[in-house]
């Protein structure tokens, strides 16, 4: 009894919040505060006119997909690569490469800043995909490593026993097998980068992602857009989230379909 | 044992393997002939695994040659050599049906369709399981998910298959009739089997001949029955079945017999070039024992008066424990007779065996 409260409790704490931005980004009038007089898509309309927060989703979904698949890419060949290293090396590896994730984003903004003023590369939405891949590199990795030492390596021996090459093995067994695990966390990554927002600030130069725009809006005065731009963006990552499980629904399908035919002239 | 005539399919020349500091296998010279089902016997860490993966690829030997069908193979990688393996845990890709996973070697090697399918059914066929080609690989149980491992390792035609203790994670009851099943296919398919195993009793039961291993080293090679009666070392003697094993002295040789002091008695056993006076351990199978009452059975060579102290039954057969008078402790083992069990603990009974059950071993 006293378990089921606290868990109704743990939920509202949890998504009350949400439920507000959700509400009031709904709201007829302009007022942030109850008694709630009723619904409108003004806020969406008004969202979908404002030409910087257009710009702001479309340069917040470039930034994040480039980043899912830069660090989908850099971080698998990472995370594969790490059981086979020397245990020694291997555990020296794991704590310096979390070093991003204990490390406050501030240093890690101040650090690039520096960096990139350094090499004398102007700030752009490549310098915020730069850094955005470097902040979800470690997550990428933590993510995909559990998985990936959970996978039976004997599994490549068996390839390479039957006739594979090592690019074969890989392309054959190990990449279909542990698919789903970097397709999630490359899902993750994407979600993560969508709102960056402290490391963003540093390497930002004149376009604008998403959440800088709702910052900017926000230093002038809280209107009801901004919650509808926030409830899109949790509607986007709902949608991420669904198109990541048709995915693996059409692989299964497209398998069966696969098999159909040699099991009609069997 | 070796045999100059036969065809050597594999042939390892004075082969080492260290790890580090540690030397895994030293000194390996063995030839596996063509056709034969070769078991390599030893307890854990003895070597075996590693002079198996040796021969699939998957290690480099530290010096030493490999040839496998006349070929120098020491260098080449696991997917170029004519070997394949049949895994301990069945290692069946868990992304493919068991179909896919048979016809995987079959599809690198880039083979038409119509051939696949029919290689991968006759081999499902000699396995005995030809309706499980769409069952995916977590709905096998353990003894068919190794039939499938097996059925996709020979779908291959290797020169050598390599089984790498591929009962030790089955039952009991499914374990002796995959013995069986695994001579079957021998047989059916003519394929050199190379068997790696710590089970004396699946290394008797299948094998023409068994490599005897410990600490890296050869002890042995011999026919399962030849090594059982005539080991060449207490540690085989001791590995390849239960055994007495009685320090003796050489007290006399008198050309066709030998006299050995154990203590409290004296055992003729056979002949050898040990000098009299040498410290030596007499081997005697229980079942070679006859035990009777004191005083009565069959004259023999040897005989030793004790007292039964426990008694064991095991269904077809019986096995006493013996205290002889010198205090030494004696297993003794015979068939269950119609009267039943014929001792009790705390029997009187005499123990005689022929000259011939004394293995004598120094070392």
């Amino acid at each position: 009894m006293l378990l089921r409260a606290y868990v109704g409790l743990y939920l509202a704490f949890l998504l009350s919040p949400i439920i507000v931005i959700v509400l009031f980004s709904l709201h007829s009038s302009a007022s942030l505060s109850f008694p709630f007089q009723g619904f409108s898509l003004d806020w969406y309309g008004e969202l979908w006119s404002n030409l910087q927060i257009r710009a702001g989703i479309v340069n917040s979904l470039i930034v994040a997909s480039a980043t899912a698949v830069i660090t989908g890419i850099l971080g698998s060949l990472g995370a594969l690569a790490f059981p086979k290293l020397h245990p020694m090396l291997r555990s020296a590896l794991a704590m310096t490469s979390f070093a991003p994730i204990a490390l406050p984003g501030l240093f890690l903004g101040i650090a690039l800043v520096v960096l990139f003023a350094q090499v004398a590369i102007p700030p752009s939405l490549y310098t915020v995909t730069v850094a955005h891949v470097l902040f979800t590199l470690p997550f990428f990795v933590l993510a995909a490593r559990t998985r990936i030492e959970l996978f039976d390596f004997t599994l490549e021996e068996a390839a390479r026993d039957l006739g594979a090459s090592p690019l074969q093995s890989l392309r054959m067994v190990t990449l279909p097998i542990i698919a789903p695990t970097l397709v999630g966390a490359a899902i993750m990554c994407f979600a993560l980068s969508f709102d960056e927002f402290i490391i963003t600030s540093f390497v930002i130069g004149t376009e604008s992602t998403l959440p800088m725009v709702i910052w900017s809006m926000m230093r002038h005065a809280v209107t009801p857009v901004i919650n509808a731009a926030s409830t899109l963006a949790l509607v986007l990552s709902f949608a991420v989230t669904a198109l990541a499980g048709l995915v693996f629904l059409h692989q299964r399908r497209s398998h069966r379909r696969r098999r159909a035919p040699r099991l009609a002239h069997d | 044992m070796t045999d100059p005539d036969r065809k050597k399919i594999v042939r390892l020349a004075e082969v080492t393997k260290s790890f580090g500091p540690v030397q895994a296998l030293q000194h390996i010279d063995l030839d596996v002939y063509d056709g034969e089902i070769l078991t390599l016997l030893g307890p854990s860490g003895c070597g075996k695994t590693t002079l198996m993966r040796l021969i699939a690829g998957f290690e480099q030997a530290t010096s030493g040659r490999i040839f496998i069908d006349g070929k120098d193979v020491t260098l080449v990688p696991p997917e170029k050599r004519p070997v394949n393996l049949v895994f301990q845990r069945y290692a069946l890709f868990p992304h493919l049906d068991v179909f896919d996973n048979i016809a995987f070697g079959l599809r690198i090697q880039k083979l038409d369709k119509e051939d696949i399918r029919s290689r991968v059914h006759d081999m499902l066929r000699i396995v005995q399981m030809p309706d499980f080609a769409d069952r995916w690989t977590h709905q096998l149980s353990g003894g068919q998910a190794q039939r499938v491992a097996l059925a996709r390792a020979l779908v291959n035609k290797p020169a050598v298959l390599l089984l790498d203790e591929p009962l030790a994670a089955l039952d009991l009851k499914i374990r002796q009739q995959m013995l069986i099943e695994l001579k079957r296919i021998h047989a059916e398919t003519h394929t050199t089997f190379v068997y790696v195993t710590h089970d004396q009793d699946e290394a008797m039961i299948l094998s023409d001949r068994i490599v005897l291993m410990n600490r890296g080293g050869i002890l042995q090679i011999d026919r399962p029955e030849v090594m059982y009666a005539r080991p060449r070392s207490l540690f085989c003697a001791q590995f390849l079945g239960e055994t007495n094993l009685l320090p003796a002295t050489v007290v006399e040789m008198n050309g066709k017999t030998a006299c050995f002091d154990i203590g409290n008695c004296a055992v003729s056993g056979p002949c050898g070039d040990w000098p009299v006076g040498s410290a030596v351990s007499l081997s005697i199978r229980p079942e070679t024992l006859s035990i009777s009452e004191r005083g009565r059975g069959a004259p023999s060579a040897n005989r030793l008066d004790g007292s039964v102290t426990d008694v064991t039954f095991i269904g077809n057969r019986v096995r006493y424990q013996i205290r002889d008078s010198g205090g030494r402790t004696i297993r003794c083992e015979e068939p269950r007779s119609v009267e039943g069990i014929r001792f009790q603990a705390g029997s009187a009974v005499t123990l005689s065996w022929p000259v011939e059950a004394n293995v004598v071993l120094s070392e």
